[in-house]
């Protein structure tokens, strides 16, 4: 008899190889518009005197640091973003998102906006493994880590661990991790993982008091905006940090197509009421992920 | 080799997996959590065992001749029964030579267990189903066979547990609470034991008796002598039986009430551990 070795984490959670190099096509075409919308703001593309100022834009570093003009604000004035009909999704009915009751002070100053990108670490960094790896999901924290997990066929293997090397060249220290499921497996799984630096705040915004569910319908309200849908949420933790303050954390996953993932992630991490804390894709369902994120905030008296 | 074993007594009574999302009773667990680690028992990742109203374990019949076919008809019927909660649980199935096995945990559940490890500065958990762990315990102590039957006996103060293997696999379990709040094993208690364990060996053609029954924690062993007559040979379930062990390890083994039969879920968390490293 053998030890039982059932998998019960959400990382390792397997999918069918179609779906997973269907996955990994729209991640690929996401990253894409990631890299498109860094450049010329596409997905604020709604008219043309802001595609004029956006035309203007284009010659600023979009990496500058905070201070920096560049807004990246989740412009949700008259976004219009179409779903697939395959999935029974409608057309995204655009609402903005109620803000919290402001009876703190935000960590984050409202007025300033700062194109924060650590969320989108594991996608950019998956641009620099090879394009024959099927990658499932890609994780990343606002400490700077990053999480890549994808199946690799044997032969791919030593370009992936020369991919890998190179990510370490450049200081991310990256690990890489093979492993075979169930003993019988073909294709290992793999997981890149590492640390590449992060922009994120490094305290969530200040409260002195908040409803309930005001993080949950914070974030929902930006997917919903977003358009993404089969949404599903985790109790918020609460952690106290000091005496009298206690870090409460929400989070929530939704599904959708790249576009509407990168909507969501770029109105999280420019929100000014929470702080984006994790930023998870994985694929699903054809040309569809589930986006997993949380937000926090401080709960507390004073704005140390 | 056994190289560390602790057990911290908590202040009270948690009911878990519920009690994990309030932040009184986490920070208790993660203070026995860093307590553990203070006294040796140190591990890159440490696994949770996963019961009650976080997980459940569903049988079903296999596809002829078929792994791939068999789970994917498996998490096919998962996603029919879990419905629009689908995504709300992480799925795994688990192939027997007889049937198959749907194992969910609520995503939930798993994501708060890592709040604990990060509150309690501890690697990343790994998960399992306490029954699993349970068989995975038999294995590793080196008692199973993959001829008759076997049937774990675990008993706590608020619930019991019984896991039935054939042949070396495991089979079915049964999970009841106790109809009482006494701490003792009364007569209605064992009443009660003997009905589940009637219920999983009755296999339609009369009730038999199970080849083997291995005693999994100290109230397990109390009551073993009331089992008589379900069971060829009842032995407590030492999973460290054939292990090497270091002095102190073997030292606080022995000062412990129950012994390793009292340390069975941990002990076969942890052989699943060693044997993913």
């Amino acid at each position: 008899m053998a030890m039982i070795r059932v998998e019960l984490e959400s990382e390792r959670r397997r999918l069918p190889l179609y779906l997973a190099i269907s996955g990994i096509a729209a991640i690929v075409v996401a990253v894409v518009l990631y890299g498109i919308d860094r450049q010329v703001g596409l997905l604020r593309i709604v008219d043309l005197q802001q595609l004029r100022n956006l035309y203007v834009q284009d010659q600023v570093d979009t990496n500058q640091r905070p201070g920096a003009t560049i807004r990246e604000e989740p412009s949700a004035a008259a976004v219009v973003v179409d779903s697939p009909s395959s999935v029974g999704m409608t057309q995204a009915a655009i609402v903005t998102p109620s803000p919290l009751p402001v009876v703190g002070t935000a960590g984050t100053p409202s007025s300033v906006a700062v194109p924060i990108s650590w969320w989108k670490s594991a996608q950019r960094l998956r641009q620099r493994l090879s394009s024959k790896i099927t990658v499932t999901r890609q994780q990343n924290l606002a400490d700077g880590t990053f999480q890549i997990t994808g199946r690799a066929e044997a032969e791919h293997h030593e370009s992936l661990r020369q991919d890998v090397a190179a990510l370490r060249s450049q200081g991310l220290r990256p690990t890489l991790t093979f492993w075979r499921e169930g003993g019988e497996a073909a294709v290992a799984t793999f997981i890149v993982s590492g640390q590449a630096g992060s922009d994120a705040p490094q305290r969530p915004p200040l409260r002195a008091s908040m409803p309930v569910d005001a993080l949950l319908q914070l974030a929902q309200g930006h997917a919903r905006a977003a358009g993404l849908v089969r949404m599903a949420s985790t109790r918020p933790t609460h952690e106290q940090v000091s005496a009298g303050n206690t870090r409460v954390e929400q989070g929530m996953s939704a599904v959708g197509n790249p576009r509407q993932i990168a909507m969501f992630g770029t109105a999280l991490a420019a929100e000014s009421q929470a702080r984006l804390t994790r930023f998870d894709i994985a694929a699903v369902e054809r040309g569809l992920f589930r986006v997993t994120a949380s937000i926090d905030v401080l709960l507390g008296k004073e704005n140390r | 080799m056994l190289s560390a074993c602790a057990r911290v007594s908590l202040p009270g009574s948690l009911q878990l997996p519920e009690q994990l999302a309030e932040d009184e009773e986490r920070s208790t667990l993660a203070a026995a959590l860093r307590q553990l680690a203070a006294a040796g028992v140190e591990c890159q990742r440490p696994y949770f065992g996963l019961g009650g109203t976080s997980s459940f374990v569903k049988r079903r019949f296999l596809v002829p001749d078929s792994r791939a076919e068999t789970r994917d008809q498996l998490l096919w019927e998962a996603r029919q029964a879990l419905e629009e909660d689908y995504d709300d649980f992480v799925l795994d199935v688990l192939q027997t030579s007889r049937y198959g096995f749907v194992v969910a945990a609520r995503r939930e559940v798993l994501e708060l267990y890592g709040v604990l490890c990060r509150q309690a500065k501890i690697g990343k958990p790994g998960f399992d189903m306490i029954p699993f762990a349970l068989v995975n315990a038999l294995e590793g102590g080196g008692a199973a066979t993959d001829e008759g039957s076997d049937l774990i006996v675990q008993l706590a103060d608020t619930q019991g547990r019984v896991v039935l293997m054939r042949d070396g696999e495991f089979e079915a379990e049964a999970v009841w609470e106790w109809e009482d709040e006494s701490t003792l094993m009364t007569a209605d208690r064992i009443d009660l034991l003997r009905s589940y364990v009637e219920g999983l060996l009755d296999t339609g053609q009369g009730t038999e008796s199970a080849d083997r029954v291995w005693l999994a924690s100290a109230a397990a062993q109390d009551a073993g002598e009331h089992l008589a007559g379900l069971g060829r040979s009842i032995s407590p379930l030492d999973p460290f039986a054939r292990m090497s062990r270091r002095t102190r390890a073997d030292e606080a083994l022995e000062q412990m009430p129950g012994g390793g039969p009292a340390l069975a879920v941990a002990a076969g968390l942890a052989f699943r551990g060693l044997a993913d490293a």
